[in-house]
């Protein structure tokens, strides 16, 4: 096949799946043939702002899609805030408040626009891969912000300092405070899973009485093995933290509550 | 990742009873979140002991695109059994090769989907049964085995 043919089918095919239907107002809606993992199509349309200029938005579509499979309120901190920001910068897109909008173009422009437009769209909507397959770099902020925003006087990377000076031993998040204070261990591995273990124990020896609680990255990852020695020794077990972060706060919080009324009733009766 | 579920599970999640929920409230309570989208959720514990929510969607930009969405919880990660989406967008099915224009259309999630590494819900085919959020949130709670609104009621 001859390179003039074949650049000719493929601008033909590409063409074939691109529509544009005039929708109220004005706007247009420009119907491309991209899309979600679900299947479901990007959102695009083209609107004039005035003095021959247009802009092409997604009238906060994109988000709200990434929404049904994903937490959205995590994506503008941390390692994902830091990529979406890239992508905005490279296709000169800004975020109204999750309405993606790349701005001020000429009429002339608009069909190159619109083309930049999607492919930032869909490296915005791969940012839901970081939940399924780059986990490992996102699962340690994601606890910490679960944790820290509703337990703020939670200590990080906490360490005894009487027996443990060397911080060998530390403890993801410690919620302190009463005779039992809550130590919580992110999993995401078997090695992490044995790490918590020892130092439960080491703690234990220590006569140091905590209340233990692992929260595991996707407990279908781990060996039934360190599953059942996490359960063997643990409280609390919570098999993955996506979906699971009301519950965690929720499970947090009334033990909490039931160890300070344990603790003051103790008082009481002393 | 967890295992797929198969059909006859996703068939049966869906079918387990369910106890009724105030359509009127879970839609009056619907908050704007910071990317000007309203929603609101619902925790549910089937009659078989399984675990669901049930979440509401709309956009402020454009009241159809609003989606209504069954998810199964009890199994680790979420899983969305059913979406029942408004008409703002075109939907293909990637397996099928079958699309679906810009009207109400109902996603339900299957093994062959989640084989082929695509949303479990990938696959979705076109209805009349509703036009607005309202009515997507009436099908969905007559569809997937909630008690009907007479019955006692969960908020």
């Amino acid at each position: 096949m001859g390179s003039e043919r074949l650049e000719a089918d493929i601008a033909s095919a590409l063409a074939r799946e691109v529509r544009v239907h005039p929708r109220r107002d004005g706007e247009l809606q420009i119907e491309v043939p991209f899309f979600f993992p679900d299947g479901d199509g990007f959102v695009v349309y083209v609107r004039g702002v005035g003095g021959g200029q247009f802009e092409v938005t997604d009238k906060a579509h994109t988000i709200q899609h990434m929404s049904y499979h994903v937490d959205t309120t995590k994506l503008r901190t941390g390692t994902r805030g830091g990529l979406l920001e890239q992508i905005r910068q490279r296709h000169l897109v800004e975020d109204r408040a999750g309405e993606l909008v790349r701005t001020a173009v000429s009429e002339d422009d608009i069909a190159v626009s619109v083309y930049a437009f999607v492919q930032a769209l869909l490296q915005v909507s791969d940012l839901r891969l970081l939940d399924r397959e780059i986990v490992r770099s996102t699962f340690r902020e994601d606890l910490q912000e679960t944790i820290l925003s509703r337990f703020p006087q939670a200590i990080s990377n906490y360490f005894d300092p009487k027996h443990d000076p060397e911080a060998k031993y530390p403890i993801d998040f410690l919620l302190n405070g009463t005779s039992r204070p809550i130590a919580v261990f992110g999993i995401i591995s078997d090695e992490a899973g044995l790490a918590a273990l020892v130092t439960a124990k080491q703690y234990t020896e220590w006569q140091r009485p905590l209340r233990l609680v692992a929260v595991e990255n996707d407990q279908e990852q781990l060996t039934r093995r360190h599953v059942a020695w996490l359960s063997d020794t643990f409280d609390k077990q919570f098999s993955a933290l996506q979906g699971n972060e009301a519950a965690i706060v929720d499970y947090l919080e009334d033990e909490l509550e039931t160890a300070r009324l344990r603790d003051s009733a103790s008082a009481g009766g002393s | 990742m967890p295992a797929p579920l198969s059909d006859a599970q996703i068939a049966r999640l869906i079918a387990e009873p369910k106890p009724g929920i105030d359509e009127r409230a879970l839609l009056s309570g619907m908050n704007p979140d910071a990317n000007q989208h309203k929603r609101s959720s619902l925790q549910v514990r089937g009659k078989h002991g399984s675990e669901f929510a049930l979440y509401v969607r709309q956009n402020a930009l454009d009241a159809f695109d609003f989606s209504v969405i069954l998810a199964y919880t009890g199994g680790g990660r979420p899983i969305n059994l059913l979406r029942y989406n408004g008409p703002n967008h075109p939907h293909v099915n990637k397996i099928e090769g079958t699309r679906v224009d810009f009207v109400p259309h109902i996603h339900v999630a299957s093994h062959r989907y989640q084989e082929h590494a695509y949303d479990p819900e990938g696959f979705a085919e076109e209805t009349d049964a509703y036009t607005d959020l309202g009515g997507a949130l009436r099908c969905m709670v007559m569809d997937a085995g909630f008690d009907p609104p007479d019955a006692p009621t969960m908020i």
